[in-house]
């Protein structure tokens, strides 16, 4: 055991929101230390994993995991690192390594509205946030700034600086459903992405490889590597391979040390004044509720018996349809627009809001190897996909999930990772808030197919979401330290000197992806950290 | 009434030519800005993001930085005190305000061909502009090159003094053309060899240089060598754009030139340096035995790495690197992508990797592409943070090997490091490991 690693700020993860807050810290004049479960993700070599995978659609097969840090993994079948326990499947996938999952995103670097924070308040469902927009709007400004994020219209949250970077067009597809749709009142939208419409920060812009998911070979799409690269420069010192499993409080309530395990398994406590948790909504509550003692029977930062639970994404609902016109999805990046104008209104009481992604993944490879299944070979087969692709439409909507304590992760007690760490169980279901709101996309999604000409329409089923990656409020953030994890400054109810910062502490989901709030959120946090020191 | 009269014609006259003067003097400004646009003079004497002629540009030779001077209309740092004679000894001969010797960084030994007229016009034009206060760092070469009289002696062997003279069997046009590329573009200035005290060796005149970082390629009109096998089209295209498509497309010091000065000239401009480089006497390169821009065709060479076992791949890390660097926009068989402005080059029939030796390509893929066009930004991102000197040197081979000329693909980690220290470019991270933090 070795314990001469110390820092003013220790930060465990390197993921998106942990290498930005760091490499604002560091700019500062913090010395950071940070700790990365994870090996060094290179694009590189990503690619080229990537490319040599049979299996394309899996977003985990650039970057195969090493033993001491495993991913959850779904295909070709689930390697249940992540133990399912509940009547609902909550199959989230991420990534440990430098950057985190960032690298297979698709850049959608979305605001939540204003009222997205004040649900309870406004519709008497979920949580009000402690923060107002007001309070987070500069971060998101310095989140995207950073990032490098490309849009035109606020989407109805506004912001005092324009977005860093011109709009990505809509492709000739997007357009097309925008003519015809718009009169139906679906407002079809440029969406804002961190990606490069034009050169930005070194970056080039995005040339259309439509490979945003699982790697951007060029990195127009910004990851979280990008910044733990930047954060390195800065002066941040980034161990990777350092699992950490424990955090140790002295009987004040004050962090004294973290503990992690090497590749040998050898141990490692790491000393710091202030500690910083951002190693993803799943990952994070794992290491808390590992950090248990006498003092701290249930885990660290968990006196209100929160940590884990309330675990939310955004389930999905889906079609499918062949237009009645070339429309030729697949062109440009993958999450270029949506339909952003159902996200709000008194109707959130009842029932989720709707966010309707049009998805522009290329079609080609999904519809030849359903088409190949199917029998076709031969001519038949390039005149079949030859006329799928080219009409191919599918939209997703992703529906708002609720704060239920139920919905949890909680520690094995008999299933260890190879490095003898307790893997995790989940216990998830979707709520009838979800469902209702999943009829309702299928009323619009009805509307929009017969508008679009739509034949061979083929709808997700009521209570079959998919799981968008987007994990949220495992470590909760409010104002009443009995039932949340931290504060409205990110700081941990129970420790002063921990803070918690990522998408896992956001209260709502709203129906937005989570990024850029959990990483506006770990700025805002820095500044808290800083004012500590 | 008649002295009245007298007065009111008095006064008319001298006003219509108060009128004419200004007219000539928005005239001399207007020629001037064109002449520093032609002559580059932003290049070296504004900074990167600073204020427009306020010097501080370190311009690398190789016996040390040389910075760029003010020369913005500000009395006390730039040249707004300067007298007529004063501006034109330092742009034509290479003498300062207070009679030292200026190094030849500054082309004078291209600019001494320019008429007195258009220094003139330019120093109208800088007067024109907004003074920068602020003071150019000062040049501090180590010895001997710091003792500036040496330059007299550097002048007696390489400074030709003159105005160049039009010549009469000559089309206006050539005559032109050879004004831009002889004395205003100062196109010798990178593109003659060097003697061995550093002058330009005109006897080999526009044959090639050699910049250190960089290879500023043969341009006379020699088939195998220059510029032979070029039309006038394509390289007033180039000249305009910085890419031809399967023939070149421009970077380093070349792409700083089209972006600051050579767009911005009239296509009848272009057309002349065109006829004038076409013109000037062919310089052969026995090392050139084909035209740069005729070697090399689409490799097939990733398609073997489908599938193979890490034995395979890992004999092979230049096309490995390639794979998963380049390919995604120059494409897997190197064939580019796109067309017109924000096209990816080939990466054969090109001039950098059909060249002799592959110092561009290293220091491409070291810097990347910057070339800042009226029509937006072309940009290649610097590999020198990603790659190391042994991965630069592997790829730079495959390069060269695979689309270009063999011959040229022997390029080593020390020669990588070497160029990645001079530019003083950034390397690859390295992060902690769990157990060796």
């Amino acid at each position: 055991m070795s314990d001469s690693l110390s820092a003013d700020v220790v930060v465990i993860g390197a993921g998106i929101a942990g290498s930005l807050a760091a490499l604002k810290m560091a700019k500062a004049g913090a010395s950071v230390l940070m700790l990365e479960s994870g090996p060094e993700i290179k694009r590189d070599q990503a690619v080229e994993y990537f490319r040599n995978s049979p299996f394309k659609g899996d977003f985990t097969e650039p970057y195969p995991p090493q033993p001491w840090a495993p991913q959850p993994k779904f295909i070709p079948s689930d390697n249940n690192y992540l133990i399912q326990k509940g009547p609902d499947p909550y199959r989230a996938q991420y990534l440990r390594g430098t950057g985190g999952t960032t690298w297979h995103w698709a850049g959608q670097a979305f605001r939540l509205l204003p009222n997205d924070m004040r649900i309870q308040s406004l519709y008497g469902i979920g949580r009000d946030w402690p923060i107002s927009y007001d309070e987070l709007e500069p971060y998101y400004c310095d989140a995207e700034y950073q990032m490098g994020v490309s849009g035109d219209s606020d989407l109805a949250s506004p912001r005092s600086r324009p977005y860093p970077l011109p709009g990505i067009p809509l492709p000739y597809g997007f357009d097309r459903l925008k003519q015809r749709l718009g009169p139906l009142g679906y407002e079809v939208g440029i969406g804002p992405q961190a990606r490069n419409s034009i050169a930005y920060d070194g970056r080039p812009a995005c040339c259309g490889n439509n490979n945003c998911m699982p790697v951007c070979p060029i990195d127009a799409q910004y990851h979280g590597g990008i910044a733990a690269r930047k954060a390195l420069d800065a002066g941040v010192k980034i161990v990777t391979n350092a699992v950490v499993f424990r955090i140790e409080a002295d009987d004040k309530g004050t962090i004294q040390a973290v503990h992690y395990l090497d590749q040998n398994k050898a141990r490692h406590r790491v000393t710091g004044k202030q500690f910083v948790l951002t190693a993803n909504g799943i990952e994070s509550p794992k290491i808390l509720l590992l950090s248990t003692s006498d003092r701290y029977p249930d885990g660290i930062a968990n006196s209100s018996g929160m940590v884990g639970r309330n675990l939310m994404d955004h389930p999905g609902s889906s079609v499918e349809f062949y237009a009645d016109e070339p429309v030729w999805f697949g062109r440009g990046p993958m999450r270029p627009g949506s339909i952003n104008n159902m996200r709000d209104g008194d109707f959130r009481g009842e029932r989720s809001a709707l966010r309707i992604d049009l998805a522009n993944t290329s079609p080609v490879r999904y519809l030849t190897e359903r088409l190949v299944r199917q029998g076709y070979y031969g001519k038949a087969l390039n005149h079949k996909l030859a006329f799928q692709a080219e009409r191919f439409v599918q939209l997703k909507c992703l529906l708002e999930m609720l704060p239920e304590p139920q919905n949890r992760v909680t520690l094995s007690k008999t299933e260890k990772d190879a490095w003898g760490i307790p893997r995790l169980e989940v216990y998830y279901r979707f709520p009838e808030y979800v469902h209702r709101g999943y009829d309702q996309s299928m009323i619009d999604f009805q509307r929009m197919v017969k508008e679009m000409g739509g034949t061979e329409a083929v709808y997700s089923k009521r209570g079959v979401y998919d799981n968008n990656q987007h994990i949220t409020g495992t470590m909760i953030m409010g104002s009443n330290p009995q039932d949340s994890v931290v504060d409205g400054h990110c700081r941990s109810h129970d420790h002063p000197n921990l803070f918690i910062a990522g998408t896992g502490i956001m209260p709502s989901a709203s129906t937005v992806n989570s990024t850029l709030t959990g990483t506006a959120l770990a700025l805002r946090m820095a500044d808290s950290v800083l004012a500590s020191l | 009434m008649k002295p009245v009269l007298i007065q009111a014609a008095i006064a008319v006259v001298l006003m219509q030519c108060a009128v004419a003067q200004a007219a000539d003097n928005a005239a001399q400004i207007k020629r001037g800005e064109y002449l520093a646009r032609a002559g580059d003079c932003t290049a070296c004497h504004t900074a990167t993001n600073g204020p427009l002629f306020g010097g501080g540009f370190a311009v690398s030779t190789p016996f040390g930085q040389i910075w760029g001077s003010n020369i913005s209309s500000d009395k006390q740092y730039g040249i707004g005190s300067w007298s007529d004679d004063q501006f034109v000894a330092a742009v034509r001969d290479g003498i300062g305000k207070n009679g030292e010797q200026l190094y030849p960084a500054m082309p004078y030994d291209s600019f001494t061909k320019m008429k007195r007229d258009d220094v003139l016009a330019i120093k109208a034009y800088l007067m024109s502009m907004p003074p920068v206060h602020q003071a150019s760092p000062q040049t501090d070469l180590p010895f001997p090159f710091n003792q500036r009289w040496g330059m007299r002696f550097w002048k007696w062997f390489n400074f030709d003094k003159g105005e160049l003279q039009n010549d009469t069997q000559q089309s206006a046009q050539w005559n032109n053309g050879r004004y831009l590329v002889e004395a205003l573009a100062h196109c010798g200035t990178c593109h003659t060899p060097r003697n061995l005290t550093m002058g330009m060796d005109n006897d080999k005149a526009l044959a090639g240089g050699d910049l250190g970082g960089w290879m500023a390629y043969n341009i006379t009109p020699d088939k195998q060598a220059g510029i032979g096998d070029w039309s006038q089209q394509q390289l007033v295209t180039y000249l305009k754009t910085g890419f031809v498509a399967n023939k070149a497309s421009a970077s380093g010091p070349m792409a700083e030139a089209i972006e600051h000065s050579l767009q911005y000239l009239p296509e009848s401009d272009l057309q002349d340096i065109a006829t004038y480089l076409r013109s000037v006497k062919p310089q052969p390169d026995a090392q050139q035995t084909r035209a740069r821009d005729s070697w090399g065709q689409p490799s097939t060479a990733l398609i073997a790495l489908r599938g193979a076992d890490e034995a395979t791949r890992h004999a092979q890390p230049g096309a490995v690197l390639f794979a998963g660097n380049c390919a995604s926009c120059h494409g897997a068989e190197g064939a580019g992508s796109g067309s017109g402005f924000h096209a990816y080059p080939s990466l054969f029939h090109h001039t950098s990797t059909g060249a002799a030796d592959a110092l561009n390509v290293v220091s491409v893929v070291l810097n990347g592409v910057h070339r800042h066009m009226r029509e937006g930004e072309v940009f290649m991102p610097p590999f020198a943070p990603e790659l190391s000197d042994q991965q630069v040197a592997d790829v730079s081979n495959f390069v060269t090997q695979q689309f270009g000329n063999p011959a040229a693909a022997k390029v080593d980690a020390k020669q990588v490091k070497g160029l990645r220290e001079d530019a003083k470019l950034a390397s690859p991270p390295i992060y902690g490991q769990g157990d060796k933090p």
